[in-house]
């Protein structure tokens, strides 16, 4: 979830209480009788995103990926130069992103849910997840190539 | 010029853009509709191959940035956190596109994860988030049977059988929720007795649900709701919550620790 968060642009000190506050979501569901998620993991992990996105839309800023991974000490950044480089180069693709592309790529990519899974947890038909992703892709994969770091 | 413009694929194969292109058929699992040539077949296999260093990539970007260690590769890890946290070793990169990635998290980090936990659920008011050595929070209940016994290897950490902790988690072999339908006696045994459970839902695992329980243990009767945790192969659990109250009690923990340990490894 803090990954999820971080991915979302939450700042690393506002991330327990991103994690705090997707507990209580799942908290108040349980309080107002609602069954528990089919798939926990699915909706803890869409819950932290869209959390993300609130937490940027409220401070009308967001957290640049990009930034924040440049500015960590070495021994905290992905190791190897060229590793570095690619990373850095993802983290501004993912900054340059509109939330709702970078949101569906986080879950697809790094919590690994599938597109369905996706859809179902955000409310939206699949076919807006797909064209999400593969606009979202395109553009990441034009970037690296255009960066050639890839 | 835009993105889409620019994708190196759409210029040099022509393959996308056309209702079926090389990169949704790499992102969605898509079979190449039949007659297609070697070169939609190359774009395909680049976009894979881009797909998997992309969520290699997010996979270590987000790692650093949530401030685990992890992300850095074994043997180039930073000294070892003294906090309550511990460290946290690298986590190897995906083998394999699209796969569930390992992590690797000792079972001892689970007392710091459960005492961060507590804490956290202190300030809330709602410790009964968590369960303190396997007993929950409203132990006076008749409901509650609770026992934790050690698990091999973490005998430290009688703490972290709580199904508050995703570490915990990480290390079940089994944790379900079920019906007691059978409680008989082991023969030959000084009160040992064999519970049987019908599982309604599985957190961890899978499988047939029986255990034994030891005569000094708070009784089992068929028909009551259990939530019962193991670690190892062993024929006793680390913990056992009975009556449907506790139960659902934990539950609210439990699901919390569940999404947390998703891709979690218990070294």
């Amino acid at each position: 979830m803090r990954a999820v968060l971080a991915l979302g642009g939450v700042p690393q000190a506002d991330l327990p209480d991103g994690v705090q506050q997707v507990r209580l979501r799942l908290l108040e569901r349980a309080a107002s009788g609602r069954e528990a998620p089919r798939d926990v993991s699915a909706w803890a992990a869409v819950v932290a995103s869209n959390l993300a996105m609130d937490w940027h839309r409220a401070k009308r800023r967001q957290e640049r990926l990009g930034e924040r991974l440049a500015a960590l000490r070495p021994s905290q950044a992905p190791s190897g130069e060229e590793t570095s480089v690619l990373s850095l180069a993802v983290a501004r693709g993912l900054d340059a992103l509109p939330d709702a592309q970078r949101q569906v790529v986080v879950l697809r990519f790094y919590a690994d849910l599938p597109v369905r899974s996706i859809a179902e947890q955000l409310g939206v038909p699949e076919g807006t997840v797909k064209s999400r992703l593969h606009t979202a892709v395109r553009a990441l994969r034009a970037r690296l190539h255009e960066d050639e770091v890839v | 010029m835009t993105a889409h413009d620019k994708d190196p694929f759409r210029k040099d194969t022509g393959h996308e853009g056309h209702g079926h292109d090389a990169l949704a058929a790499a992102l969605f699992d898509e079979a190449p509709p039949e007659g297609e040539d070697a070169g939609f077949l190359a774009a395909r296999d680049a976009a894979l191959a881009d797909l998997a260093l992309l969520q290699e990539q997010l996979t270590l970007i987000g790692d650093t940035l949530a401030g685990r260690e992890e992300a850095a590769p074994a043997g180039e890890r930073p000294a070892e956190d003294t906090g309550a946290a511990g460290p946290r070793p690298a986590r190897t990169a995906p083998a394999t596109p699209l796969r569930r990635r390992p992590r690797y998290r000792p079972l001892r980090l689970a007392f710091g994860g459960l005492a961060a936990a507590a804490a956290a659920s202190l300030v809330l008011g709602l410790s009964w988030l968590v369960s303190q050595n396997g007993v929950t929070a409203d132990s006076a209940d008749r409901g509650v049977a609770s026992d934790a016994k050690e698990a091999p290897g973490a005998k430290e950490d009688a703490g972290a059988h709580a199904f508050g902790s995703p570490d915990y988690l990480a290390c079940a072999r089994l944790v379900a929720e079920g019906v007691v339908t059978a409680v008989q006696v082991v023969p030959e045994t000084d009160g040992t007795y064999r519970v049987t459970v019908r599982p309604t839902r599985y957190f961890k695992g899978g499988g047939p649900v029986t255990f034994l329980r030891d005569a000094g243990d708070s009784p089992l009767r068929p028909g009551d709701l259990v939530l019962v945790g193991m670690t190892d192969e062993g024929p006793y659990p680390d913990t056992v919550v009975a009556g449907a109250e506790p139960v659902a009690r934990q539950r609210a923990g439990l699901t919390v620790a569940v999404a947390e340990s998703r891709g979690m490894t218990c070294e």
